[in-house]
């Protein structure tokens, strides 16, 4: 599968190396790359440029990707990206990473798949204390 | 009517005192909380000190109460995410963010965002409007761009000096709108005649632009 990974943080670099790892054609794309975080193992494309910008999505193969999941440091660039990828270009499939559970609430209100590790975390803790999920979405068994 | 500004930098701060001078109440999100001492000195509004993507803050800022939310930060994914919860969470009838990249403006656009201002593209905008192509300086006015304002003075080769307006056959969508006379404005009728140094200005269709210069100031222009 061809999957491109915007940022090259902690998240988007570990992410494009596990998938890389699966055999998936990934691409990376971040202001910074960071060559270090992709490790040697990594064998996908590497762009530097902004992860919101048409061209540089283009050039990163956004009109024939199958996914793309939106997980760099930044709250709204995801967000911005991850609409540019639906709404332009039509992606099949588009996960956005957003930190703050209050806009990753709203944002999933407005139709975007997103994963937001902090609200995860707090069902998983009060899940594992027997309290119950915070939002019964299914991100942990309770 | 209640406007809250969301990014307090120069565009945030001449807005907020122009609307304040105009009698409407103004609040103010800014991250930076020196910046947001000064703000609340020199303008006397209500500052919030804070992220104004953060729908608490904005909540603070009173984003429910406002007519208009509009996004000045410097970075355009900000000004996005702003709009959106302001259109969506907190139900803004009017949403209007700063673009930096020009290309964004039609996708805000598209991500429901109704309305966008390009200080970049103003300002080359501007620029170009400052310089006479082809003899004649074009003001794009309206956000159609459609159809603008054509300026062009007339010289002594211009085939139209002497002439009456009702004797000149313009391009069929354009109106000539005003003439300067010896640095007095006035509004071109039929009889009016031309004179060679006469400023005049049309409002025309983009595409009747070359017509109306060959009209006007003749084929070798």
């Amino acid at each position: 599968m061809h999957v491109i990974v915007l940022g090259c943080g902690g998240a988007g670099a570990g992410l494009a190396r596990a998938l890389s790892a699966q055999g998936n054609d990934v691409v990376v794309v971040d202001d910074v790359i960071d060559q270090k975080r992709l490790g040697n193992e990594f064998d996908g494309i590497a762009i530097a440029g902004s992860p919101t910008d048409e061209d540089v999505l283009r050039k990163a193969g956004i009109d024939e990707t199958q996914a793309l999941v939106a997980a760099t440091a930044d709250d709204h660039t995801n967000v911005m990206a991850a609409q540019v990828a639906r709404e332009v270009f039509h992606v099949a499939r588009v996960l956005t990473w957003i930190s703050d559970p209050d806009r990753e609430e709203f944002y999933r209100g407005l139709g975007l798949e997103t994963v937001c590790p902090i609200a995860t975390a707090v069902d998983q803790i009060l899940g594992t204390l027997g309290q119950g999920g915070r939002r019964g979405n299914g991100a942990c068994s309770s | 009517m209640f406007i809250l500004i969301v990014g307090g930098g120069r565009i945030g701060f001449y807005l907020a005192k122009t609307l304040r001078q105009s009698d409407h109440r103004v609040g103010l999100v800014e991250r930076d909380g020196g910046r947001c001492r000064t703000l609340a000195e020199d303008l006397g509004v209500t500052v919030i000190h804070g992220d104004g993507t953060d729908i608490e803050t904005l909540r603070e800022a009173g984003a429910g109460d406002a007519k208009y939310i509009v996004a000045l930060t410097g970075r355009d994914e900000e000004n996005l995410v702003v709009c959106q919860l302001a259109k969506s969470y907190f139900k803004a009838p009017l949403t209007i963010a700063r673009v930096n990249n020009p290309k964004n403006q039609a996708l805000f656009k598209m991500l429901g965002v109704d309305a966008t201002v390009s200080s970049t593209a103003l300002a080359a905008q501007m620029i170009e409007n400052a310089l006479p192509l082809n003899g004649m300086r074009i003001f794009s006015i309206f956000q159609e761009g459609e159809v603008e304002i054509a300026e062009s003075e007339l010289t002594a080769n211009s085939p139209v000096v002497g002439r009456a307006v009702s004797q000149i056959r313009l391009p069929e969508e354009c109106v000539l709108i005003a003439l300067v006379h010896h640095g007095k404005m006035t509004f071109p009728r039929g009889p009016t005649i031309l004179n060679s140094g006469d400023r005049i200005f049309a409002l025309v269709r983009r595409q009747s632009l070359d017509a109306l210069e060959r009209v006007l100031l003749g084929e070798g222009k």
